[in-house]
């Protein structure tokens, strides 16, 4: 009796391989579904979160540079030249008076 | 993979269609039962999605998953049997080992089959079931399994040799006890 001989390889494939199950793709394609969604999410995500750093950046920025103790030590020297100069102004003759005002009026405003 | 690489969903669940039969039937094969072979091959696939953006166009991108998975398989088959799935040292070559067509009788069983598959090494089960299923050439394999061609080629043909062995004593046996 003949026996029909084939390639080991091709009787390993044809009679060997196994059902595919359906689980594979369930599962598969659930986790892809998410994945979608994730990257659908994730965009206004990006956006609103350069938007929020921006601010926050902006915000050290001011706050670093903000020194309230200059603007205190201008207005403390603007107050003693003033009053230096009502001192000066309390020695002066009459007619100096009008040139001692014009200079005011012109560092003062 | 460019597309891929670039996180098209869709490019992406094309891979999978295209390469997911051959997986699950390679990763069964070595030896994993149905569940863990489920999610090994979404293990494969997820993590080759994950690591993207290493996978580089000189090489081939079957070549490429097929390594993750065959490296996926090894590490939990070692988990569960760390003796058996150790390195195993290089199989003895003969120089110019060539592909060897190796013929049995195609009324042969399906059991007899799986059982005789289940017996042989697990070096030479990995290489037949890469070859079988994957259908990669020997040079790919080789780069998959990174040995060298004629290791790879001398584990094919003594695999198959020891399968038809088995086989031929199994029909043997059959036949002797009619």
């Amino acid at each position: 009796m003949g026996q029909n001989k084939k390639d080991i390889e091709k009787i390993l494939k044809e009679k060997t391989s196994h059902e595919f199950p359906a689980e594979l793709d369930k599962n598969f394609y659930r986790e892809t579904k998410k994945l979608s969604s994730d990257q659908e999410n994730s965009n206004p995500i990006i956006w609103k979160s350069t938007l929020a750093f921006s601010f926050v950046l902006a915000l050290s920025i001011y706050t670093f540079n903000y020194n309230p103790n200059q603007t205190y030590q201008m207005e403390r020297k603007k107050i003693i030249d003033q009053i230096e100069m009502i001192k000066e102004l309390d020695r002066l003759e009459d007619d100096s008076w009008d040139l001692i005002f014009e200079r005011y009026d012109s560092e003062g405003a | 993979m460019l597309l891929v690489q670039s996180g098209d969903i869709k490019a992406f669940e094309f891979l999978y269609e295209r390469l997911k039969v051959s997986l699950y039937n390679y990763i069964r094969h070595c030896g994993v039962s149905e569940q863990q072979g489920i999610e090994l091959v979404q293990d494969v696939m997820f993590k080759a999605y994950e690591k993207r953006m290493l996978y580089r166009s000189e090489y081939k991108l079957t070549t490429w998953i097929w390594t993750i998975a065959r490296n996926q398989t090894i590490d939990l088959l070692r988990k569960r049997d760390p003796l058996k799935f150790a390195e195993t040292e290089e199989v003895e070559i003969s120089s110019g080992e060539s592909e060897m067509e190796v013929l049995i009788d195609d009324k042969i069983e399906r059991a007899v089959l799986e059982k005789c598959f289940k017996n042989l090494l697990p070096q030479y089960s990995e290489a037949l079931s890469l070859r079988v299923y994957s259908e990669m050439s020997y040079e790919e394999i080789a780069e998959v399994m990174n040995k060298s061609l004629s290791s790879v080629k001398a584990l094919i043909n003594k695999a198959k040799k020891a399968l038809r062995d088995c086989v031929n004593e199994c029909m043997g046996e059959a036949n002797g006890s009619k």
